[in-house]
Order: C-alpha cells, then sequence, then structure tokens
C-alpha cells in the first residue's frame, strides 16, 4: 500500500526533518507514529499528502509513485488520501453539512450524488443531528468528527490523522479513537500520527516511533516506548 | 465539466458580491481606464474631422491675364488635369467669380457701388482663373514647381497664399493633436499600470480572504483550475460591468456633446454616436479584450504568488 525507501528531507545539509526513512504499511493497516515534536513525524504525513517533496529517496502509494509526483496530479492524489487535523480546519461560515459537501462540490461531484452521500457520512461520524450546526456551535470532538466526514467523503483507501486529539479532553479523544478504528475496520488503512501515550498504549496496534528524523522502533502490537 | 463550470460561476459571483467594495473599486479603475482610452478616440475623431476639413479647403489658383482665349485656358486646364497629382480642376469665368463675389457681399452698399463703377470703367473686374485641387496636400509644392515652370506659365499668375494659411493651420492642427495624443497616451499608460497594479492587489486580498476555502480545496483534491477559476471569472466580471458603465459614459455624453460638435462643424457631418456605433467591435469588443488580458494576466501573476 505505502512503501518509503530511503526517504531524506533535508532544509539545508545539517538541518533535516527525515533521515533516510525506509517503511512499508500494508493496506488495512491501522498505524500510529509517534515521537516527540519536531521528530519529523508531521514531514512524513506532508510528504505522503504531497504537500512536501522529499530531498530523496522513493516514495510509492497504492502503487503509484509520487517522488516527483506534477503539480496536476496531485489532486488526483489527494482524492484517494483522507487527512485529518489537530485544529480541524473547518470553514467557520458553513455549517456542518456544507463544509462537507463543499468538499465534494469543489472535486466536481454531481449534487444528487452529495445528496446521497453526505447523510451516509453524517451517519457514519455520527453528526445527522448536528447537520445544519455551525462549527462553534459544537464541542471539539463534534468539529473532529466534521472533520473525519469531511476526509471520507472520497471514500479514501487511507487516511492521514495528524494529531486528531491533540485538541480534546479524554472523553472525545476516546470517541475519535473509536471512530477511527472503526473507518479501519471498514478496510481504510490508517496512520495515526500522535505523542499521546494513552492513546497508543490503548490500541495494542503496530507502532513507528521517529527520532531525530529516523524511525527507531517498528513494532507490531507495539507501545509507547519514549 | 459543466458541473464544474457552474461551480466556478457560483463561486465568482459569491466572491464577487461578499467583497462588494473591493469589487467596486476594480471596475471604478478598469471604467476609468477605459474612459480615457475612449476620450482619446474621440479627440482623434474630431481632430482628424477638422485637419480633413482644412485639407478639403486647400487649393491653388491661377488667374489668368485679362483677354485670354478661353481656348488657351481649356488647353491649360487639359493639361494640368492630365497630372496623376491633381484631384480636381476647376474653371472660373470672370463672370463667374463677379457673381461669386457679389453673392459674398450681398447688402453691402458700398462693396455694391463700387463694383458698379468698376463695370463702368472696365468691363472686366476679375479674371478668369483655374482652382486646383491635389490629391493629398504634401503634392501641393510639386504641382506648384510644375506650374511654374509650365509652357503656359507667362498666360497666368499663381496664388499660393491660400495654400500657404492652410498648410500652416494643417501643421498647426497636427502639432496639437500629437502633443494632445501624446498627454493622453501617458494617462492611459499610468491608468494601466493604476489598474494592474489595482488588480493584483486585489486578487492578493481575495486570495487572503478565502484562504481557508482555499485551503481546503487543495486538501481535497480540488483541480489548480477549478480554484483558479473563480478568480478569472471575477475578474472578468469586473471588466463586463466596466465596459457596460463605460459605453453608458460614452454614449451618455456623445449624446450631450454632440450639438457642440455640429455647430463647430457646421457643414460637415461629424457625428461621435455614429462613430460609436459604426465600430462597435472593434471599440468596445477591443477595449474588453485588451483590458481582460491585461487584468487576467495581472490575476494570474499574484495567483502564483499567492496560490502556493
Amino acid at each position: 500500500m505505502i512503501k518509503l525507501t530511503n526517504v531524506s528531507k533535508f532544509y539545508s545539509p545539517n538541518v533535516w526533518a527525515l533521515n533516510k526513512v525506509s517503511l512499508q504499511i500494508q493496506a488495512g493497516e491501522f498505524v500510529s507514529v509517534v515521537g516527540q515534536s519536531g521528530t519529523g513525524k508531521t514531514t512524513l504525513a506532508k510528504i505522503l499528502f504531497a504537500e512536501e517533496r522529499p530531498t530523496e529517496g522513493e516514495i510509492i502509494v497504492g502503487g503509484w509513485n509520487i517522488t516527483n509526483i506534477k503539480e496536476n496530479d496531485i489532486p488526483f492524489l489527494r482524492r484517494q488520501i483522507g487527512f485529518i487535523f489537530q485544529d480541524f480546519k473547518l470553514l467557520q461560515r458553513k455549517n456542518i453539512y456544507e463544509n462537507i459537501s463543499f468538499a465534494m462540490e469543489t472535486c466536481g461531484m454531481d449534487a444528487k450524488k452529495i445528496d446521497l452521500i453526505v447523510p451516509q457520512i453524517l451517519k457514519i461520524v455520527g453528526l445527522q443531528s448536528k447537520k445544519d450546526a455551525y462549527p462553534y456551535q459544537l464541542s471539539g470532538g463534534e468539529q473532529q468528527r466534521a472533520a473525519i466526514a469531511r476526509a471520507l467523503v472520497h471514500q479514501p483507501k487511507f487516511l492521514i490523522a495528524d494529531e486528531p486529539t491533540g485538541n480534546l479532553d479524554s472523553i472525545n479523544t476516546r470517541e475519535i479513537i473509536d471512530l477511527l478504528i472503526r473507518i479501519n475496520k471498514l478496510n481504510t488503512t490508517v496512520m495515526l500520527v500522535t505523542h499521546n501515550r494513552d492513546v497508543v498504549n490503548g490500541l495494542n496496534k503496530r507502532v513507528i516511533t521517529f527520532e531525530g528524523g529516523r524511525v527507531i522502533s517498528d513494532q507490531h502490537n507495539g507501545r509507547y516506548i519514549l | 465539466m459543466f458541473v464544474q463550470f457552474t461551480r466556478i460561476l457560483k463561486f465568482a459571483f459569491q466572491s464577487f458580491f461578499r467583497n462588494f467594495w473591493l469589487s467596486v473599486a476594480n471596475v471604478t479603475i478598469l471604467s476609468l481606464t477605459l474612459i480615457v482610452i475612449n476620450f482619446l478616440i474621440v479627440f482623434n475623431l474630431l481632430t482628424m474631422n477638422a485637419i480633413d476639413i482644412v485639407k478639403d479647403k486647400v487649393d491653388v489658383s491661377l488667374y489668368f491675364k485679362q483677354n485670354i482665349a478661353i481656348a488657351d485656358i481649356e488647353q491649360v486646364k487639359q493639361k494640368i488635369s492630365q497630372s496623376p497629382d491633381i484631384k480636381s480642376v476647376e474653371y472660373i469665368s470672370s463672370e463667374q467669380a463677379l457673381a461669386i463675389f457679389q453673392d459674398r457681399h450681398k447688402g453691402d452698399v458700398d462693396i455694391s457701388k463700387t463694383i458698379e463703377d468698376l463695370k463702368k470703367e472696365d468691363g472686366q473686374i476679375f479674371n478668369s482663373s483655374l482652382k486646383i485641387k491635389a490629391k493629398d496636400i504634401a503634392m501641393y509644392d510639386k504641382i506648384l514647381s510644375e506650374l511654374k515652370s509650365n509652357q503656359y506659365s507667362n498666360l497666368f499668375d499663381i496664388d499660393e497664399n491660400q495654400f500657404r494659411d492652410y498648410t500652416k493651420i494643417t501643421e498647426r492642427l497636427n502639432n496639437i493633436s500629437a502633443k494632445v495624443e501624446l498627454v493622453g497616451y501617458i494617462v492611459s499608460l499610468i491608468f494601466i499600470i493604476i489598474t494592474l497594479t489595482m488588480v493584483y492587489n486585489s486578487i492578493k486580498i481575495a486570495i487572503y480572504t478565502h484562504r481557508d476555502e482555499i485551503y481546503i480545496m487543495k486538501l481535497v483534491g480540488a483541480n489548480t483550475s477549478f480554484i483558479k477559476g473563480p478568480f478569472f471569472i471575477e475578474i472578468l466580471m469586473s471588466n463586463i460591468i466596466a465596459l457596460l458603465v463605460v459605453m453608458g459614459i460614452v454614449y451618455g455624453l456623445s449624446a450631450i456633446i454632440q450639438p457642440f460638435i455640429d455647430k463647430l462643424f457646421e457643414g460637415y457631418s461629424v457625428n461621435i454616436i455614429a462613430h460609436f456605433n459604426e465600430n462597435f467591435v472593434l471599440i468596445f469588443f477591443g477595449q474588453f479584450l485588451v483590458s481582460s488580458i491585461f487584468s487576467v494576466s495581472s490575476s494570474y501573476i499574484a495567483m502564483k504568488k499567492y496560490l502556493k
């Protein structure tokens, strides 16, 4: 599904975010990428999403070599990958339904299909009753669920969650993690970038640990070791 | 494709009206630029007409000495008419010249009396003449030198004063026209630069205003053309509105100043509205095309810089 071979990201000869990272993630896996701040976790996510380019190495996503992906091809890559952030990135002037449908509209989906898919996705994330609410009227957990709903509109094969629980309390954190597990069970590969020890230890899934831009540990059914 | 296009239009309209005052500023500056260009068009039309009218009045007259036989005059006329530079040669007999003079001074008792006295003294007051018009005003010098070296030149005197006076007027008009045109071009250039800067900055502001939407669009995989499309449509909308505003102003002002133009060019047909109507596509579509190319290019540069 995802294969990185000797991927490095250097900002200058002595400043790097990733240094010769090689790893593979199989389809349907749930992987936690952990490490302290500044260890290259988010850079890895951004490279997979083609928001950043690697300085060297090779990246293959779903059999597609995206190492030197052309600008025009990036939208097609992003329609196969869902992305969620710590700060949700919801549009404040649009309600939840509009936030989700906007993502579909901008990709040219026709209105009938949008009307069919959005309620289904809202049901998956448990926000049917909040579809007319604006982001500021929702709790942090609900906002993150709305962001997950938006990330699911293209039924991605791969979902990257970059610190999705960073702004949430423990109850909302649990809800979001449960939701990600449910999405993973629907056969979507999930990469959870986090430094939340409790979340990682509670998952009992594969854990890849970063330090200084390098992979220092890759364990199945692993734990947070730092 | 159609769905994409309608959504691009929808987003462009939304953005145009959400940033209403920015759109108004864009339309105003585009309109001002087009007004200056249209002023130049009107000015050019008026000066060209004025110059044509003056040029039309320029001629050279040959005054035949008294008692020259009409057959000789006809021979001279025929000879001159053969020149490819000559537009027309008109024979005016001494009687016709007198009639024209009397008609011009109708009601002037003193002149009428003088004419009657001269008639009694000497039967012929005015000499017969040939009025020569050239095809081009630049040809008069050549025609004059040819006339002076003509084998019949001993039969007539040349009056080139009128030609010299009108040539001076034409030169002056050309000078004034060239200076005003130069100022017009400089003002147009300044307005074009202001327009380009304004459009560039308004796109920059629009991108800043929509930065969250743009980020989400990129995040979910919207095409670059879909992200950029609304900005281009928005600037084209400003161009269309500016053009409509300018057309209203041009036709309105033309209707107001036309009576003054009619008075100024009495006896000649100089119609500004007709000129705009006859050249409607060339003038207005041309202006729209050029202003759109400039403003869309400016938007493109702004997007290239700020949409990364």
